[in-house]
């Protein structure tokens, strides 16, 4: 096995807002995303969910709110352009 | 190789909730096929019993049979997620073609009220569960990215819908028996974007029986015999490459080996029961059973060709969506009503003329990694048919 290094950043490749779920609480958005350079991984995006698209620009995040996930918010310059 | 036929199927209708219980459920399937095949119920015998339930515990096969006095043979418990009734016709299928066996039951039970509502219960170590996959947004994401790919609308979506349930309205074994419009399809309550409720195949109860034997053996059934003319059976590969969530291999792979073995075409095919699991599911599979082309799977919802009267029909049942989901009963209800359409005994929801090849495709389990756990395909042909 070797480690590779991939993202942060990656396209978004499908996602979906999920309402129901084993353990039912506020809905959540998950998401498939190519990350630059490396796999495909699942995670959750932050944010609105009414702004995402196929093949939007997201960028990996670190920290709360938990741990286990896997998180992604979208991609914007430092105007807030996406 | 020793050809086999279908010479006896049954079922129990499909219910939210069935107070009978899991044996129960399983005996009154059996006791149904065994009537249908002609054999008299007191000279009836199989040389063993492949038995699938996803979620109804351990020996599922011994518990029923027993009740039977159909017990001391070979029986083998089977599970394969949605995929398992029809893992275990395969199974049957091979037994009979190798010679092993003569005459096998195959059988699929699901009490699936037993564990309340919401999604499919999945494996918690799961490295996609945890982030909080469930199997609704699996397909989500398959409809969300079609619908980027090849400009799907809401309405197609919900056009599958609309079609299975008309068709489930006319299936007394189905759960749902109203008809729906696609507002009303469209305006149901949301489970993972852009899937609503009605979109979702429903949790159900139910079992289903196929009783395979060989061609020689089935001249002694009164049964009209169906010829088993294609058994494949996939399951999927780990890959950690980027595939495409609208086109899935491991139902290529099964198809295009089933048709292969069948030496049919797609267009050979008059009626099918195909893996509805939720309403992209069955646009998806037009095209890859070759029934329409890449990306234009809906104007066969459109002009009506996949209907009841089309050139295809597609889930006279009412599929998944309409008749309801046992996992593990589903690949085999999908056999019990081809057979009965090959015979023509399916009522308000025959299809007309004499339909004279039918195929079956289910598809499932969700993990990690894979496309769907496990795939498989029948073929039968009505050989009597002109």
């Amino acid at each position: 096995m070797t480690l590779i290094e991939a993202g942060p950043g990656g396209s978004l490749y499908s996602f979906s807002t999920v309402f129901v779920g084993p353990a039912a609480g506020e809905p959540y958005t998950l998401a498939y995303v190519d990350l630059d350079g490396g796999p495909r991984v699942l995670g959750r995006v932050l944010g609105t969910p009414d702004l995402l698209e196929c093949d939007a620009r997201v960028r990996l995040v670190a920290g709360p709110p938990a741990d286990l996930w896997v998180q992604f918010v979208i991609d914007t310059d430092e105007e807030g352009n996406r | 190789m020793i050809a086999a036929a279908v010479v006896g199927v049954g079922m129990t209708p499909f219910t939210k909730r069935s107070d009978a219980g899991i044996v129960q459920l399983g005996v009154d399937a059996t006791l149904a096929a065994i009537a249908d095949s002609g054999a008299p119920a007191d000279k009836f015998g199989i040389d063993a019993a492949y038995v699938a339930t996803g979620y109804g515990g351990a020996i599922i096969g011994q518990r029923v049979l027993g009740e039977l006095g159909l017990s001391g043979v070979p029986i083998v418990n089977v599970e394969n997620a949605c995929a398992g009734g029809a893992t275990a016709l395969a199974e049957a299928v091979w037994a009979v073609r190798s010679g092993r066996y003569e005459t096998v039951l195959a059988l699929g039970i699901e009490q699936l009220s037993a564990f309340g509502s919401g999604t499919l219960p999945l494996t918690a170590s799961d490295p996609e569960v945890q982030q909080g996959q469930v199997m609704p947004a699996v397909y989500a994401m398959r409809a969300r990215r079609y619908m980027h790919d090849f400009g799907l609308h809401p309405e197609d979506l919900a056009a599958v819908t609309v079609k299975n349930r008309q068709n489930a309205a006319l299936n007394p074994f189905a759960r749902f028996r109203e008809p729906v419009t696609v507002d009303e399809v469209l305006s149901s309550r949301e489970v993972a974007s852009p899937l609503t409720l009605l979109q979702c195949s429903a949790n159900s109860d139910g079992a289903a029986a196929v009783i395979v034997t060989s061609a020689d053996t089935a001249a002694r059934f009164d049964a009209q015999p169906l010829r088993v003319a294609a058994s494949a059976l996939t399951s999927g590969r780990f890959a950690t490459e980027r595939v495409d969530m609208t086109w899935m291999n491991i139902s290529e792979r099964a198809i295009t080996q089933a048709y292969a073995e069948a030496g049919i075409a797609p267009q050979d095919v008059d009626v099918c029961e195909l893996h509805d699991a939720f309403s992209i599911a069955e646009i998806i599979y037009y095209e890859m059973l070759g029934f329409a082309e890449r990306g234009k799977g809906r104007e066969l919802l459109r002009n009506g060709r996949s209907g009841i009267d089309g050139d295809v029909a597609v889930n006279t049942s009412g599929g998944l969506i309409g008749r309801g989901h046992p996992v593990a009963a589903t690949g085999l209800a999908q056999i019990v009503e081809l057979a009965w359409q090959l015979r023509g005994t399916c009522g308000d929801r025959q299809v007309p003329g004499t339909p004279r090849v039918a195929l079956a495709h289910v598809t499932g389990g969700g993990i990690g990694g894979f496309e769907n756990a496990a795939c498989s395909v029948h073929v039968l042909v009505n050989d009597l048919a002109p």
